[in-house]
């Protein structure tokens, strides 16, 4: 039993020092750095709720970027929910008031940020996990269960979407 | 003379530049040290939670759907019962009306001559009806025609003894038939 627990929480901790990936997943979906942050946070406290379905702790970088992923479509969609129907999130949690990094001021990021968040899921998941989380095509690949040509040509299409929006945007501008 | 052509928006950086800038700007904020000490403490927190009983409040969506299903069951539910109680109601109104009315179960009383009701009033097929299957029960021959006079019954049944025997047939579901005729027909008018 204590063995059990003692693996539980060796595994809970190589989870841990992959932090910094999941909050730069959980940053290419959330609308700004506190989000994120709040983001990181709801996926491993899931993480260690369901610690015990991990059967191989070799998939376990993969088994956490799913979970990552999973967590933000289900924030984006409680968001859109919460707009809709404010009386049932008005307690939602609470906002920490951290000073927004420069890069949120910064227009053309949040031009990008937009596009990225209008972009279909499929596109979207693989653009976050590659250029926001740094995986390798292969990583992708298994985290979504998917071929890694399907990585390459999804990514290809999500970035031409990407600079077509923002070729667009600066066009206008202009 | 020479058209200016309308300048073309420059080249900005390349998403993927954008999303560096982005990330080193978001890393540089995020705290490790701050972020694992939260983490902890909700960890602890959920622990210590989770030996306690679940509050519906916890889940706002679930309690909200359980809320509107309790109201939306429960106006069903005292609809259902109001139509009931008025179907019902009008039924026993016409009947307890046609039993009032009627010749045959009316206890007798001995300031009231007998067959004033056939001269004054027609009785109504539910009367008829009624008063067909209650016939047995008084042994008394009925008017054949509206106003004909008929002779005296020997109503010598008392209210508690007329209470019963109607209490009986209503028991024995004999009269569950005309309720449903008369509805029947109620409801095609």
């Amino acid at each position: 039993m204590e063995t059990s627990a003692g693996a539980r929480s060796k595994a809970f901790e190589e989870l841990l020092a992959l932090k910094e990936t999941v909050f730069r997943i959980c940053l290419g979906y959330a609308k700004n750095y506190a989000d994120a942050e709040d983001l990181t946070q709801d996926v491993y406290l899931k993480a260690h709720r369901s610690l015990n379905g991990l059967s191989n702790p070799e998939s376990g970088r993969e088994w956490l970027f799913a979970i990552a992923r999973n967590a933000c479509i289900d924030h984006r969609r409680k968001d859109r929910l919460g707009r809709l129907l404010p009386f049932l999130y008005e307690k939602g949690r609470e906002r920490r008031q951290d000073p927004a990094p420069a890069v949120e001021r910064d227009e053309r990021a949040q031009v990008l940020k937009e596009a990225v968040r209008r972009l279909p899921e499929k596109l979207r998941a693989v653009f976050v996990l590659r250029t926001y989380g740094g995986l390798s095509y292969r990583e992708i690949a298994r985290s979504l269960k998917i071929n890694e040509g399907t990585v390459m040509s999804r990514l290809n299409r999500a970035r031409t979407g990407l600079e077509r929006r923002m070729k667009d945007n600066a066009d206008k501008k202009a | 003379m020479p058209t200016k052509k309308p300048e073309a928006a420059k080249p900005g950086p390349s998403p993927e530049t954008i999303v560096k800038n982005e990330i080193d700007s978001a890393l540089s904020a995020f705290r490790t040290s701050d972020f694992e000490a939260r983490l902890r403490g909700r960890i602890r927190a959920e622990s210590e939670r989770s030996g306690r009983t679940r509050r519906p409040g916890r889940r706002p969506v679930l309690a909200w759907a359980g809320l509107i299903l309790v109201l939306v069951s429960g106006v069903s539910i005292g609809v259902w019962i109001r139509s009931r109680a008025a179907r019902t109601g009008t039924v026993l109104a016409v009947f307890e009306a046609a039993l009032a009315r009627s010749p045959l179960l009316r206890p007798n009383r001995a300031d009231e001559p007998a067959g004033r009701f056939q001269q004054t009033a027609s009785p109504g097929p539910l009367e008829q009806t009624i008063e067909r299957a209650l016939r047995p029960l008084f042994q008394e021959p009925l008017a054949a025609t509206p106003g004909e006079r008929v002779s005296p019954a020997p109503r010598s049944i008392s209210v508690e003894e007329l209470d019963r025997k109607i209490g009986e047939l209503i028991k024995g579901q004999k009269l569950e038939l005309f309720f449903s005729e008369y509805l029947k027909k109620e409801e095609d008018v």
